[in-house]
């Protein structure tokens, strides 16, 4: 494995990724407007939980964070579509870039990406939605970073399954929507009926809004958030099996502009 | 003794039913260019990718500057620049982006990456160009472009699979020129295409592949003294009739006359035909070239698009 192919094509994601200006309002802009929407909602469902200072924050800031970032997750999958839509993937197979220095620099500005956007989602609902983490900052970056993981994962198993961007797009908003769904980010969990509670638990979006409610509401510190944490460590490792069996370098792909 | 930049040995590869590679030998010495010629899914693409680690083989070997390729394709990679058949360039980057990522995937750095972006944007006419994004190029400028990343690093084996496809007649005349400065400095090059013409541009030896097996290979001037002189083609309007005390081959309607002298024999064809001639409904003279060989080894006229590629399907 070479850090210099590697960096390389970091950098040349990190460039593509900055030339679509769309891509920040769908990271940033989008989860702000819906927070914004969401909050006041959630802030009376809190109250009714018997959180009496909540404002709504607690729930809509890591919600919707949850939910946007699965949706960050199908970006390193598309990069792979792009490739084949622009006829370098073989080109790139063919270079002196080996199967890790490829996977890495195209990984590695997702995952980057993934955990900046909810650095930037907490950091921002702190100062536009008076957000209040009452527990450990260094719990709620372990349930970001393993979240980050698992979307990241999630997107190139999903990936390794789809012939065209299309599908992609398609399996993984759905997945999105489903996850945040069950998974107590689009509303409070505890709102929705019990065999739905009991079916998020299979979702990895329940523990990251587990472990980032009992950070944020609870006080919660490091050791708190250990299960949610391997939990979360575990789908990756579920979803990176899946991508391993999956995934064909040779394998042509359609992409869809 | 100088190991050949490329030494393949029986190579084979099927998709599923259709057999692409049909045990290839092939060898490409140092500092040469041969010219790999063959209709589309004559299997060119499929050699092309088995050697630069793109295709598995499902047997054969392949080494490369005495590398097995096969077993160690990343090592072998390292000797090879590859052209492929799809223009591969990234559009939202510069030239000079588009051939900085790919020198420093070639392990190129600094001051030696430099130098080696300018001396193939000199060598591809893109100097002018450098700032430009490859999207905005025009086709030909871009297929230089996608040539010039091939040459990156100074590969000592560069294969370039239909190279000119889609270029225009200056583009194409350019891209001759690099190849035979390429062979000139000592790196080998392997030209796939399926254009007779261009085969004969470049001088270079000949290997001609047809249904996954090389049914030719040698100078064009040894292939073209070794398989016949000139062809009169003739297309009838119906079945062909037989015409005797003539050196021909019959192929339903067509009927291909073999001769030294096409002009001298004319008469004598038209002899043979008596009242057959009013169902005549072409003639035509085909003289010695790459086109008479390929007829007389296969038995039909060189159409490049008479197939589709296997890899493209």
């Amino acid at each position: 494995m070479s850090w210099r192919r590697s960096w390389a094509l970091i950098r040349h994601e990190l460039k593509a990724l900055n030339d679509d200006p769309g891509s920040l309002v769908f990271l940033l802009i989008m989860p702000l407007l819906m927070m914004g929407l969401m909050k006041p909602l959630f802030g009376l469902s809190l109250q009714a939980d018997g959180f009496v200072g909540a404002n709504g924050a607690e729930q809509a800031v890591p919600g919707m964070a949850a939910m946007f970032v699965t949706f960050t997750g199908s970006f390193a999958g598309f990069t792979f579509f792009r490739e084949h839509g622009w006829h370098t993937w073989d080109r790139l197979r063919a270079s002196q870039a080996t199967t890790p220095d490829i996977m890495v620099g195209k990984l590695a500005p997702t995952m980057t990406i993934a955990v900046a956007q909810m650095v930037a989602l907490f950091a921002l609902g702190v100062a536009l939605f008076d957000l209040v983490i009452v527990g450990s900052l260094a719990a709620l970056s372990m349930i970001v970073i393993g979240f980050s993981l698992a979307m990241l994962s999630f997107g190139m198993a999903i990936t390794s399954l789809s012939r065209t961007s299309l599908q992609l797009n398609t399996y993984v908003n759905l997945a999105g929507i489903v996850f945040a769904g069950v998974g107590g980010a689009l509303v409070p969990i505890t709102v929705l009926p019990e065999w739905v509670q009991s079916a998020g638990r299979f979702t990895p979006t329940y523990w990251a809004m587990d472990g980032f409610l009992d950070v944020i509401l609870a006080g919660a510190g490091i050791a708190d958030v250990v299960v949610p944490t391997l939990v979360l460590l575990g789908f990756s490792a579920i979803f990176t099996a899946v991508t391993a069996l999956r995934f064909r370098f040779e394998e042509s792909k359609v992409y869809v502009a | 003794m100088i190991e050949a930049a490329l030494e393949i040995e029986a190579l084979k590869k099927r998709y599923g039913e259709i057999v692409a590679l049909d045990g290839v030998d092939l060898t490409v010495p140092r500092g040469e260019v041969i010219g790999l010629l063959g209709p589309n899914g004559a299997g060119k693409t499929t050699l092309v990718s088995i050697v630069c680690g793109l295709r598995r083989a499902d047997a054969g070997t392949v080494r490369v500057c005495g590398i097995d390729a096969l077993a160690d394709p990343q090592s072998a990679r390292g000797h090879i620049g590859l052209a492929p058949q799809e223009l591969g360039v990234y559009p939202i980057d510069s030239v000079h982006q588009n051939l900085r990522l790919f020198g420093e995937l070639c392990g190129l750095r600094s001051a030696n990456l430099q130098s080696q972006i300018e001396a193939v944007s000199a060598a591809l006419r893109l100097t002018d160009l450098m700032d430009r994004k490859a999207g905005e190029l025009s086709g030909g400028q871009k297929r230089r472009l996608h040539t010039a990343i091939a040459l990156l690093g100074e590969p000592h084996l560069i294969l370039m699979d239909e190279a000119t496809t889609g270029a225009d007649v200056e583009t194409r005349a350019a891209l001759i020129q690099v190849v035979r400065d390429l062979a000139g400095r000592g790196s080998s090059v392997l030209y796939s295409t399926h254009y007779l013409g261009e085969v004969e541009d470049l001088e270079a030896r000949v290997v001609i592949i047809d249904n996954g097996r090389i049914i030719a290979e040698g100078s064009i001037t040894n292939l073209i003294a070794g398989n016949g002189g000139s062809i009169v083609e003739l297309v009838f309007n119906g079945k062909a009739p037989i015409l005797r005390g003539l050196d021909v081959t019959v192929d339903e309607s067509v009927v291909r006359v073999r001769t030294e002298d096409p002009g001298r024999e004319m008469g004598a064809i038209f002899a043979a035909l008596g009242d057959e001639a009013r169902h005549l409904q072409s003639v035509e003279i085909i003289n010695p070239s790459l086109e008479t060989v390929f007829l007389e080894l296969t038995g039909r006229r060189y159409e490049p698009e008479e197939n589709v590629d296997v890899m493209a399907s």
